[in-house]
């Protein structure tokens, strides 16, 4: 059975290279939202630093087949990310991208109403999701609950590790341990298995793509 | 989102989602001036399309979405612009037909009129057709005396001033017809001004860039 929607994990220390592993899988992907808290994808055609420039742009990509926009946050995070979330989850059938996820919650037992409402039933509104963070031990465990697909950077931190053990095993967290500092593992965690090089690029590639797809519709 | 609008009965299976989705697309991406409303019939149909398509069409047009949308369908021209079908005539209702042991009776023209008359003293009204209720009964002179006037000793001026006064009535309201036609013609047929005024709507929105992705 194919997946209705993707969550897509990608954590890494500073440095890294995360940001341009997550901005490899943006660029395949056909309709794109980036909540780009730290500025940084200047790759997307479209800024917007506020919600009702965001909701006109929203409005033109409605029946548009692909489309890419990112949005700034000028005030505060977790309210404007609310904001952003009811908007997404309204229009449906595109890719929400976050960067530093854990700057969004208050701890890794919290997610935000708006949020949540995303992981758990986005796949409903075709929502799929792509979560950047630094290290794994701080992302909501709700969230890596619901994660498909994890692209995983060099770890040392003993607590990260373990957190990478409690959800993809302890094999993975021990593959993880011993990575050099830009190597990586894709992990495909409802399959179990680990991803070839050339299939992590093509995570973007949403098999629901079309504005044909309208809530609860595939 | 699923959207529900009554249409006209005519149009009853000939209206689909994937019509309405693709007639939107081409109005948004190059609005023109839409047909009337044929007005909404009895039957009902659930369209899947997108929300926020349909609250752009709504400020274009200014209607309601129910309006707007019939309005955009009545612009395809498979469908017949105005609702012709006639109203069936009102049917026993199903359980009625289906309890056993009762016989319907025919059905009768007067069940309509009969209801002011329920309750009273008087015979039961489905007995009494509608010309008992109205002429029998006394309720109503349909056909009173005619009303003559006279005017002695002039008929033949009054015939002629009749005459030209019958001709200046005609032309009074033919002149009063084409005014009323012209007028029709104004208000229903596509306005330069109306189109350029939707285009403008549509062109204020902000254009933003596009995006292919990488293999798109």
């Amino acid at each position: 059975m194919e997946l209705q929607n993707r969550i897509i994990g990608v954590v890494g220390r500073k440095g890294s290279g995360k940001s341009a592993k997550a901005r490899e899988i943006m660029g395949s992907c056909p309709r794109l939202l980036v909540f780009d808290s730290m500025a940084e994808h200047d790759f997307v055609p479209n800024t917007f630093t506020d919600l009702d420039e965001l909701d006109q742009f929203l409005a033109w990509a409605t029946l548009r087949p692909t489309f890419a926009g990112r949005f700034i946050p000028q005030g505060d995070l977790e309210q404007e990310f609310c904001e952003l979330a009811s908007m997404i989850y309204d229009q449906g059938n595109m890719m929400l991208a976050i960067e530093e996820v854990p700057m969004l919650t208050r701890s890794p037992a919290y997610l935000p109403p708006e949020f949540d409402r995303l992981v758990r039933l986005g796949r409903h509104h075709c929502v799929s999701l792509l979560w950047t963070a630094q290290r794994m031990a701080e992302v909501a465990r709700r969230l890596t609950a619901a994660t498909d697909y994890f692209v995983l950077f060099s770890h040392t931190e003993p607590r990260d590790l373990d957190a990478i053990a409690d959800r993809c095993g302890d094999e993975i967290a021990e593959q993880v341990s011993r990575l050099p500092l830009h190597g990586l593992l894709a992990w495909d965690a409802k399959d179990r298995r680990v991803l070839e090089p050339g299939e992590i690029s093509s995570l973007g590639l949403m098999r629901v793509a079309s504005p044909e797809c309208t809530h609860g519709t595939i | 989102m699923t959207v529900k609008i009554r249409i006209p009965d005519s149009w009853a299976g000939r209206v689909h989602s994937q019509d309405a989705r693709g007639l939107l697309q081409d109005f948004l991406q190059s609005p023109r001036a839409l047909p009337p409303d044929p007005g909404a019939g009895r039957c009902r149909v659930s369209l899947n399309i997108p929300p926020r398509a349909v609250k752009i069409l709504e400020g274009i047009t200014g209607d309601s979405p129910s309006v707007a949308l019939r309005r955009l369908l009545a612009s395809r021209r498979a469908l017949p612009s105005s609702y012709r079908s006639p109203i069936p005539m009102l049917q026993a209702a199903p359980w009625a037909r289906s309890s056993p042991g009762v016989a319907l009776e025919p059905r009768r023209s007067v069940s309509m009129v009969s209801t002011p008359w329920a309750g009273m003293d008087s015979e039961p009204v489905e007995d009494m057709s509608f010309d008992a209720i109205v002429n029998g009964g006394g309720l109503l002179e349909l056909e009173p005396e005619p009303v003559r006037i006279a005017f002695p000793g002039t008929s033949s001026v009054f015939d002629e001033q009749s005459d030209f006064s019958l001709a200046l009535d005609v032309m009074v309201w033919m002149f009063l017809g084409g005014v009323a036609a012209w007028f029709l013609v104004k208000l229903f047929s596509p306005s330069p001004a109306a189109v350029a005024a939707s285009s403008e709507v549509v062109q204020q929105l902000p254009q933003f860039k596009e995006w292919i992705p990488i293999g798109g």
